[in-house]
């Protein structure tokens, strides 16, 4: 019978120390070994959900409408081809929402990779359909292309160590001022306007003042603390 | 012929209770509401021997041989077929998640570890006192298998009798009468957070406690066990509160009432209801002394039939509602889900069941080394106790998802400086 010296509780027969506040127990080597703890080390640890049976399942659930909406297309071929954007919506939905569940632990650049050929692809269906401009290659596909750039690398930072909430959301406003004042230069080009940029620089100037006042409460702690507990809730 | 007219114990299936209604919906791949109870007894158990007694036993407990079902509105029970819960090694995760799939089956898992015999129930199938007496009985018919004489008597139930249409009622159907309506707040309350251990597993640590010194420390502040213990836990999270220097939220405990010790109810199902005891740190600054009153009169004012009842007429009357009959199952499951990540433990620190003494026959007592009671794992809450008491002994047992053991320590090291003996068993004397 031992009992801990700080908690005044008396502790199992063998324990190596106390469990309330670690204070050590000085007993025989003899008595902690031929004392059984009170637990087994034994862990059940469940098995994860069948990620994969959930993906079959709503690849059947889309593959019926699917079907029936081609079927339909076949026999009234003079209603246009209105299935291809019901198709291609379905499978661009499989390639972002489903796959990622048939794969074992999916890479993040693998899932990211995927999702830009999807959406390439998509929005390819659609100039395929409307051909005007050549908006496709002027517009749609460098948007998704800087726009995956953008994931791939703001990523590629979040993996490299752990970082903090407002170092996160500094980095995502630096994105969301670079990418506005992409978009805009690409928009207003497209439809050959006089200026370069326009609404961007407003995102743009908002974002850095934004960026500036949580990089200086980053910096100060008091200031973060007091932030904490005025805006907490 | 038509199940409604047989027999509740010879229906194919059956509906789950108003209290177990809620739980399916809340279960998913990483948190189940599971509780264990465990038995310790004098000798090692021979696990030969306990299954043929579960074979003897489980019979008489038709509502717990079961397996559960989705139906195109509720979740149902089915009953099993000439299949038997498997009798496993323990391990040192307990409670861990439910899958509907596993076991069997079966919402009731057992384990024997040396003279350690635990069960855990999925919270849909049943309540504390209801695993009890399943848990002594089998125990019981163990006994007996060993060649000892038990006779049945208190939660020992008699295995040649068939169970009784008391057992097995939705004894919240018969007793909800109420025509007052009651309202719940939900308040979003403080909680002790700290580093989480890693999923699907728990810190369990069981404090045995002098019973009679205990009581006697209670009556010393007019209060019940249940009042003192329950007033230490707000104490502790009150003033850890205090001591954070944050914007000063509720404390709160919240109570399961058997409601059994109100109305006359021999069900072996779900048959409890959950009030919470707050405590504004707004109001001001509260001694020791003042809290115990407060937990004391609040829980006084609650807990009698007519209050029980008006709450348990609200619960019922959802359940009830033409609208909420008639919408689909999936559509159910996730207003449940969402409505318990939403408010569920937000609106409570702690825990504190308290099953109060196991009545066994005096024949059995001798056999009988300890009782433990143990909720499963919160969500939040580091601090969810199962209390149960056998003898002179007060088992209370905290299920902690947190590696900081502030709570555990204060709690029980409050009760050593009040003068009573407490003995501390845990899984975490294992660690390194």
């Amino acid at each position: 019978m031992s009992y801990c010296v700080r908690c005044g509780v008396e502790l199992s027969s063998g324990a190596k120390k106390c469990v309330l506040c670690d204070t050590p127990v000085v007993i025989s080597e003899e008595i902690k070994s031929s004392v059984k703890p009170p637990y087994p080390e034994r862990l059940m640890i469940p098995p994860s959900v069948r990620k994969r049976y959930a993906a079959f399942l709503i690849g059947i659930i889309l593959l019926i409408p699917n079907l029936v909406c081609l079927l339909i297309n076949i026999l009234m071929p003079e209603t246009g081809l209105w299935s291809v954007y019901v198709i291609s919506s379905s499978v661009f939905f499989f390639l972002v929402a489903v796959v990622p569940l048939m794969i074992n632990k999916p890479h993040p650049f693998l899932l990211l990779f995927i999702d830009t050929v999807g959406a390439m692809m998509y929005a390819y269906v659609f100039f395929y359909m409307y051909r005007e401009n050549g908006w496709y290659f002027k517009l749609a596909f460098p948007f998704i292309l800087i726009f995956s750039l953008f994931c791939f690398i703001f990523i590629a930072w979040l993996r490299k160590r752990k970082r903090g909430k407002l170092q996160i959301i500094i980095i995502l406003l630096a994105d969301l001022a670079a990418f506005s004042l992409i978009v805009d230069a690409l928009v207003n080009r497209y439809y050959e306007n006089e200026h370069l940029f326009f609404v961007s620089v407003i995102i743009s100037v908002s974002c850095i003042c934004l960026m500036l006042f949580f990089r200086a409460t980053e910096k100060n702690r008091r200031f973060k603390a007091w932030m904490t507990r005025r805006f907490y809730f | 012929m038509k199940n409604k007219k047989l027999p509740l114990q010879e229906r194919a299936w059956f509906k789950i209770d108003n209290a177990g209604k809620i739980f399916p919906g809340q279960n998913n791949s990483k948190w189940s509401n599971v509780f264990r109870i465990s038995v310790s007894l004098k000798s090692d158990i021979d696990k030969s021997i306990l299954e043929n007694a579960l074979k003897d036993m489980l019979p008489r407990f038709p509502c717990y041989d079961v397996r559960i079902r989705r139906g195109i509105f509720w979740y149902y029970f089915e009953k099993q077929q000439g299949v038997y819960p498997p009798i496993s090694e323990d391990i040192g995760n307990p409670c861990h998640r439910v899958n509907f799939r596993e076991n069997n089956r079966f919402l009731l898992r057992l384990y024997v570890y040396g003279n350690r015999l635990s069960a855990e129930f999925f919270h849909a199938l049943t309540d504390a006192y209801g695993a009890c007496v399943f848990l002594m009985t089998l125990a019981a018919q163990y006994l007996r298998l060993k060649g000892a004489e038990i006779p049945s008597e208190g939660m020992v139930l008699n295995l040649k009798q068939e169970a009784s249409k008391e057992e097995l009622e939705d004894s919240f159907i018969r007793f909800a009468n109420s025509k007052a309506k009651v309202k719940r707040s939900s308040d979003f309350v403080y909680h002790a957070k700290g580093e989480r251990i890693e999923k699907h597993r728990i810190n369990v640590t069981t404090g045995y406690i002098d019973c009679d010194a205990f009581y006697k420390k209670a009556k010393e502040y007019n209060a019940t066990i249940t009042e003192l213990a329950s007033a230490i836990l707000l104490d502790i999270h009150y003033r850890k509160q205090l001591r954070e220097n944050r914007r000063q939220k509720i404390v709160s405990v919240q109570i399961p009432v058997n409601l059994r010790n109100h109305f006359p109810s021999k069900t072996l199902r779900n048959f409890s209801l959950c009030y919470n005891i707050k405590l504004d740190p707004k109001k001001g600054e509260y001694t020791f002394e003042e809290i115990v009153k407060h937990v004391a009169l609040s829980l006084r004012l609650v807990n009698n039939a007519k209050e029980l009842n008006a709450m348990m007429t609200k619960n019922l009357a959802l359940e009830k509602n033409f609208f909420m009959r008639i919408m689909p199952l999936f559509i159910k499951k996730a207003g449940i889900y969402s409505s318990f990540a939403l408010t569920g433990e937000k609106t409570v620190s702690a825990l504190f069941s308290n099953v109060g003494r196991v009545s066994i026959p005096d024949r059995m007592k001798q056999y009988i080394e300890s009782i433990m009671l143990m909720t499963g794992p919160g969500i939040l809450n580091g601090a969810r106790l199962g209390a149960i008491t056998f003898e002179n002994t007060l088992a209370i047992s905290f299920a902690n998802i947190y590696k900081d053991k502030e709570i555990e320590r204060e709690f029980f090291t409050r009760i050593v400086k009040m003068g009573v003996h407490v003995k501390i068993e845990s899984n975490r004397e294992q660690e390194g």
